[in-house]
């Protein structure tokens, strides 16, 4: 990615309707990631972080500001163009790790080369190397019901990276994960970040998490500043 | 098709849904092919005969002759199809009380008039080379056990003449009690006797449908009023009459049945689609964030529908399609009960329009929903 950021958002709003009253979550955020970070943003619940990440992947629309990622003005975009955005440049990783309970492991992980061009045994082969790299080889045939919380994680995150994505997106995927699976999903996550170059944004409430980024930052009260020395001290490993 | 197994697994995931919603389909589309072919074939009959068939008579009595020449006059007025005059001979065999009904036919075109007189091909054949043939009822054959071959010899009461007749044929049909003979016998052997050559009983024939018996009748009727031989038009059968009256309220009963069929199909597979659509919402939500384009999404979810509803289509219209086409080939009120290929396809159509109407409203709401709010209920 060079010099240019992967994510750039600038002077970002988002309040939601309910009923007749306007919610500002977001107050004017300004951020920016260059290719190869890994970021934690950390905030207490309904602070807006899941909300923020919506936003980068295009899932969701500011009120205002501007945001661009991976190069790309999302607000001009159309649906349809923003879910060939996220088809290139987005890993998305759940905190119920969201896989199609129809599919096994490796079928989930082949969900997202549907929309590649790749033959099938192209296809096959990307799912392999997946599935290597997450450690879930020997699960490939598995259907969710039949893998643990964390190996499901793991099956996410494969499908995540296996189209080789500019960002990886992750919200709280640890958060219904026993220590043990965390350690490994976190572990698993740095690994992506230090030997892939991934870049990576990661969603958390959990300081003991946001210790494995490399960098950190705390959403309140709809703006985006540095992490409260509470915070600070257990995050630090 | 690389997202088949996607859209089969997801089909089989509520097989008991899914299932009664093919069923539900399936006996749907029979009913509206089942019902659709029987008006069809109320509407449509394969042969001639069940058209209308009116006869003609003299307008004072039965017994009154009409002379010859009304046939080609009636054959030539505008409406009618097919003329052929039937005249009643009037003969026993052996003894006075061996009474029935005995009929001089124009051989050439009595068939097309009275089709469901059914004569095996070689015993026509064998009928029409003899001039002195008759063919008999099977009942009557029966009775005073008449073989294929026999030389019966009738005595006539009304004509100075016994004919003597080889009988050819054995017929089926609603009527079975019948004998005919050639009516060229009788006009050759009766050429001198007074009164008798020139002259018919009754002259039948067919019209196109319900609507032209009135018409028609008074048309017959007007061309020999004030003629030496004044007629009078009936339908064969009083109850027919009735029964072209029915056939408009069966027209609308049966639309009115198919277009609820149809409503209901539609509200069945609506809400089991609805309800799949429901759930799904979240799964919908995470391949969107995947990247799937909207309108692949709302693909996915659409083709689930018009699967099932596509094969609950097929097999109610593939049923009828074999029961009728088994049905035995001459029976005498629907010779050839088949499912029209037109409707066979429409029976198909309708349950894929079904499909994609009650997987359509559902995928456009999976896709037409946010997915940022979709996600927060995963
Ligand atoms: N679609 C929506 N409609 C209305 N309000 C919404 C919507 N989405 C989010 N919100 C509100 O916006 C605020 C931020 O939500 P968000 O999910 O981004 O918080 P969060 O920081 O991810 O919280 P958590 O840590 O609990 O996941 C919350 O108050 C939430 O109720
Ligand atoms: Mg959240």
């Amino acid at each position: 990615m060079g010099t240019s950021p992967v994510v750039s958002l600038r002077h970002v709003t988002k309040s939601f309707r309910r009923d007749t009253l306007e919610v500002p979550v977001l107050r004017g955020i300004d951020l920016e990631t260059s290719g190869g970070d890994f970021v934690a943003l950390m905030g207490p619940s309904g602070s807006g972080k899941s909300t923020v990440l919506n936003l980068i992947a295009g899932i969701d629309r500011p009120t205002s500001g501007d945001i661009r990622v991976a190069g790309s003005d999302l607000a001009s975009m159309s649906e349809t163009d923003l879910a060939a955005f996220r088809s290139r440049h987005i890993g998305f990783i759940f905190q119920m790790y969201n896989l199609i309970p129809v599919l096994t492991a490796e079928e989930n992980v082949a969900l997202p080369l549907l929309l590649t061009p790749l033959s099938g045994k192209e296809r096959r082969e990307h799912v392999r190397t997946a599935l290597g790299v997450v450690g879930l080889t020997d699960r490939a045939k598995h259907f969710p019901r039949q893998l643990s919380g964390g190996q499901e994680q793991r099956a996410a995150i494969a499908r995540a990276i296996v189209t080789d994505p500019t960002l990886l997106l992750a919200d709280e995927p640890t958060g219904d994960l026993d220590a043990t699976s965390a350690t490994e999903i976190l572990e698993l996550l740095r690994r992506l970040n230090a030997e892939y170059g991934k870049t990576i944004l990661l969603v958390t409430h959990d300081p003991r998490a946001a210790g494995y980024a490399r960098t950190r930052r705390f959403l309140d009260k709809g703006v985006l500043g540095e992490m409260p020395a509470s915070y600070a001290a257990s995050a630090s490993r | 098709m690389k997202y088949l197994p996607l859209i089969l697994r997801n089909l089989l995931r509520n097989k008991r849904r899914s299932g009664l919603t093919a069923f539900a389909i399936f006996v749907s589309t029979f009913l509206v092919v089942a019902l659709q072919t029987a008006l069809y074939q109320f509407e449509n009959p394969p042969s001639e005969q069940s058209r209308f068939r009116l006869v003609a008579r003299h307008a004072t009595s039965l017994q009154n002759p009409l002379p010859e020449a009304h046939v080609d006059k009636i054959r030539n007025l505008p409406g009618i199809l097919k003329t052929t005059p039937l005249t009643w001979f009037g003969a026993y065999w052996k003894d006075e009380d061996n009474w029935f009904a005995n009929f001089e036919i124009e051989s050439d075109t009595f068939w097309d008039v009275f089709p469901e007189v059914r004569l095996p091909e070689e015993e026509r054949r064998a009928f029409l080379a003899d001039p002195q043939g008759c063919f008999v009822g099977r009942d009557l054959a029966a009775k005073f056990d008449w073989k294929v071959g026999d030389r019966i010899v009738l005595t006539g009461q009304i004509y100075p003449l016994n004919p003597e007749l080889n009988v050819r044929g054995i017929y089926d049909g609603p009527d079975s009690t019948w004998l005919l003979f050639h009516r060229k016998y009788v006009e050759e052997a009766l050429k001198t006797s007074a009164g008798r050559p020139g002259r018919v009983g009754t002259i039948w024939f067919l019209v196109a449908g319900p609507e032209d018996v009135a018409p028609v009748s008074a048309r017959v009727d007007a061309a020999f009023r004030n003629s030496n031989g004044e007629t009078k038009t009936e339908t064969e059968k009083a109850f027919q009459l009735s029964f072209v009256e029915m056939m408009g309220d069966l027209r609308a009963i049966v639309r009115n049945i198919v277009a609820a069929v149809a409503l209901t199909m539609l509200l069945v597979a609506g809400n089991a689609m609805a309800m799949a659509a429901r759930e799904r919402a979240a799964e919908a939500a995470v391949l969107r964030a995947l990247g799937f384009p909207p309108a692949r999404v709302g693909f996915l979810f659409l083709s689930e529908a018009v699967l099932v509803a596509g094969i609950g289509g097929l097999l109610g219209t593939l049923l009828p399609v074999l029961l009728f086409f088994n049905s035995s080939p001459e029976p005498i009120m629907f010779p050839t009960f088949r499912v029209p290929t037109g409707i066979a396809a429409s029976g198909i159509l309708l349950a894929l329009l079904v499909g994609a109407l009650a997987g359509g409203l559902p995928a456009w709401g999976l896709v037409r929903r946010p997915i940022a709010q979709a996600l927060r209920r995963a």
